[in-house]
């Protein structure tokens, strides 16, 4: 089964970024440059496609897709 | 140096409600602007425009970056070089004029071409704008940010345009909120209903948190074909009251938004403009 860094990035390639567009998973996610609707629309997939639900105000405080790894990880464990 | 000839600004006065000032910004592709906006920017914010990774992202925040610069400086009355910014807990910026918190509240959003940017002298402001994109898939899922009042609204909406028009309409009122706030996506928008009268389709209205009584948001819609938008304005008692002014200004500038096309271009600068200082105001989160 892909690792939920996989299935993370392929959810961010469909529906966010461009196919080749290089994931660097420290970054800090304000330099994306998404607008808010785009957010909101990839926290839903995301809820939806790992069947779990991270509140919205945690959603918000992560800041790196590292950190957004490691919380469902948590959430899945 | 400050693009202030009439023919430089890809910015122009949208709406006043009250003491707010809200100006509508050109983000459409043009490698001049572009270049001239660029040349605004500190090094902290070229920076943080190399690290853009969507498309479009950089252009949209150096066009909208250096309108918001320059209707600053105008209202601070200072120079491009003394202004810098930094962000709240939750990223919501805020001025700084050589070092000291500058007595003035903006927000800004942008959605594909269009930016929009608030300035008050006064309280806190936030705004939201959406681009109508009819191919932007909207999966009911997406509801669960409204409340369950507000999403039996979307119930009786039963054509695709209606439907989408509402779901723009109740997420910029929202979005507009949560950011004048200054806690963004942190607030949980599905706990608050949106006030009757905007549900109900009229333009604006008075809202309250039922934590925070005594503060008077004042929310407005408004809008064309190609976009929806929002502000909230926290006045404090101060400024204008919905159905009255606020509600005259917007169907002014109903037929200005019916002349905006989807290429809005800039019809000149903002007019040089007297703040009222005071202490920024920081919310708790």
């Amino acid at each position: 089964m892909a690792s939920v860094e996989d299935r993370l990035v392929t959810l961010l390639r469909d529906n966010l970024l461009s196919e080749d567009t290089e994931i660097d998973l420290d970054a800090d996610v304000s330099d994306w440059g998404a607008t808010s609707l785009s957010i909101l629309k990839f926290y839903q997939l995301l809820n939806s496609a790992f069947e779990i639900e991270i509140p919205s105000e945690e959603f918000c405080a992560i800041r790196t897709l590292r950190g957004l790894i490691e919380r469902i990880d948590s959430e899945l464990a | 140096m400050l693009p202030d000839h009439p023919t430089g600004a890809w910015w122009t006065d949208a709406l006043t409600l009250g003491s707010v000032e809200i100006t509508f910004v050109d983000l459409s592709a043009d490698h001049r602007r572009e270049r001239l906006a660029t040349g605004l920017l500190d090094p902290v914010e070229s920076d943080r425009v190399a690290r853009f990774i969507l498309p479009d992202a950089g252009r949209e925040f150096v066009l909208c970056r250096a309108a918001l610069r320059t209707l600053l400086c105008s209202a601070l009355d200072c120079d491009n070089t003394d202004l810098t910014f930094r962000t709240e807990r939750y990223g919501k910026p805020y001025a700084l004029v050589r070092g000291r918190v500058a007595p003035v509240s903006f927000n800004v959003s942008h959605s594909g071409d269009y930016g929009l940017i608030a300035i008050a002298p006064h309280g806190r402001v936030g705004v939201d704008i959406e681009t109508h994109d009819w191919a932007f898939d909207l999966p009911a899922r997406l509801l669960s940010v409204f409340s369950a009042r507000e999403r039996g609204d979307f119930a009786e909406t039963r054509d695709d345009t209606g439907w989408r028009l509402r779901f723009y309409r109740y997420w910029t009122l929202k979005e507009s909120l949560i950011k004048g706030v200054g806690l963004g996506f942190a607030m949980n928008t599905a706990r608050f209903d949106l006030p009757p009268a905007l549900r109900r389709g009229e333009a604006d209205a008075v809202f309250r948190f039922h934590d925070q009584p005594t503060a008077n948001w004042h929310l407005a819609t408004f809008g064309n074909r190609a976009f929806t938008a929002a502000v909230a304005i926290d006045h404090s008692g101060r400024g204008v009251a919905p159905g009255r002014s606020g509600l005259s200004v917007l169907r002014t500038h109903r037929h200005r938004f019916s002349r905006l096309p989807a290429g809005l271009r800039a019809s000149g600068p903002a007019a040089r403009r007297r703040v009222v200082r005071h202490a920024h105001p920081t919310p708790s989160p």
